[in-house]
């Protein structure tokens, strides 16, 4: 029991003790899913987004539905042009994750793809209410934002 | 500050920008203080997933509460009390309280070498009571009064956890004989 490598006193133990694996990419990728609604407003996209735009941006993610209205064709080629570089990188990016990371991602990019989706279903019953314009545009942002998270982790695990 | 924390100064920017969503600030605080905040977890949980999971929603706290972070403590004491409410939030809680203990301030020491793996072993064969007492206070160095309310006990069972942990530490490193 004794050893050149010794102790004498419980404070001289070892207070760091890292962790076997990088946990940070998994807790990236949850607290930018949590920014948008637990901190103000940070918009990646521009404030002075028009109101043409955002319902663009509905017809986008809400599909054949939201096509039928009237003056909802501004579709934003910025956002949707980022969301679908993004999206063409997420599977091989997801496959370099640590399970954990992948699974926690997916459940990411699934609520706020939820969130989304029920935004545009309550747009849908109401009408045209600017507060859920305003709800929609946050969570497509804070979709846009997950995707980057994501990406941006799976390139840092590969350099780790 | 507790002795190996990273100066309060060295933080202070990085806690004011994660203050403003920086999450680039908030990684690199993550970077300085996530080795002692997984081993507080480690030492407390005895099992190294379960470890990794509270290390992890310890950070993820600590992200939602640092708007509210006023610098009162050092930040990595305040991410200890996050970790520890975590730790404690998923296990069961059952410690039985012990009454207090006059002579439980004595720090505790062992006057012969020991292999840390030797001591970490006893350690993690403590209940968990006591455990979480001895990992706080002998380890981390926090006072009875710090150790007592981050845990949500009383002083004086916190005294008297520390006692009990002492002993059996004591008694399982066969050390009763040591002079």
């Amino acid at each position: 029991m004794k050893t050149p490598d010794t102790v004498r006193r419980l404070d001289e133990l070892p207070r760091d003790i890292a962790p076997a694996r990088d946990l940070w990419p998994s807790i990236a990728v949850r607290i930018e899913a949590e920014a948008a609604p637990a901190r103000p407003r940070r918009r990646a996209l521009p404030v002075w987004l028009p109101w043409s735009i955002t319902a663009g941006l509905a017809l986008f993610a809400s599909g054949a539905w939201w096509m039928t209205r009237p003056g909802d064709h501004g579709v934003d080629a910025e956002y949707r042009s980022e969301r679908n570089r993004l999206a063409a990188q997420l599977p091989a990016v997801l496959d370099t994750l640590p399970a954990e990371a992948r699974i926690g991602a997916s459940q990411s990019l699934d609520a706020v793809r939820d969130a989304r989706e029920k935004v545009l279903a309550e747009l849908k019953r109401s009408g045209d209410d600017p507060v859920l314009r305003e709800w929609l545009a946050d969570t497509q942002q804070q979709e846009v934002r997950v995707m980057q998270a994501i990406v941006e982790a799976g390139a840092r695990g590969r350099v780790l | 500050m507790k002795a190996s924390e990273p100066p309060a100064d060295e933080d202070g920017p990085l806690i004011a920008r994660a203050r403003g969503g920086d999450v680039r600030a908030f990684e690199a605080l993550y970077r300085r203080h996530v080795g002692k905040v997984h081993g507080l977890c480690l030492r407390m949980t005895r099992e190294h997933d379960r470890a990794e999971d509270c290390t992890q929603q310890a950070f993820i706290n600590a992200w939602r509460a640092i708007p509210t972070f006023e610098g009162r403590s050092a930040f990595g004491s305040w991410l200890h009390r996050i970790a520890v409410n975590v730790v404690l939030a998923q296990r069961p809680r059952a410690f039985e309280p012990l009454p207090a203990d006059d002579d439980a301030d004595t720090e505790v020491t062992f006057d012969t070498p020991l292999e840390v793996g030797a001591i970490e072993e006893a350690i993690g064969r403590l209940p968990p009571g006591a455990r979480d007492v001895l990992v706080l206070s002998g380890i981390y160095g926090y006072s009875h009064a710090e150790t007592a309310a981050m845990l949500g006990i009383a002083e004086g069972t916190c005294k008297a956890q520390l006692h009990r942990a002492r002993g059996l530490l004591r008694e399982r490193l066969g050390l009763e004989d040591v002079g």
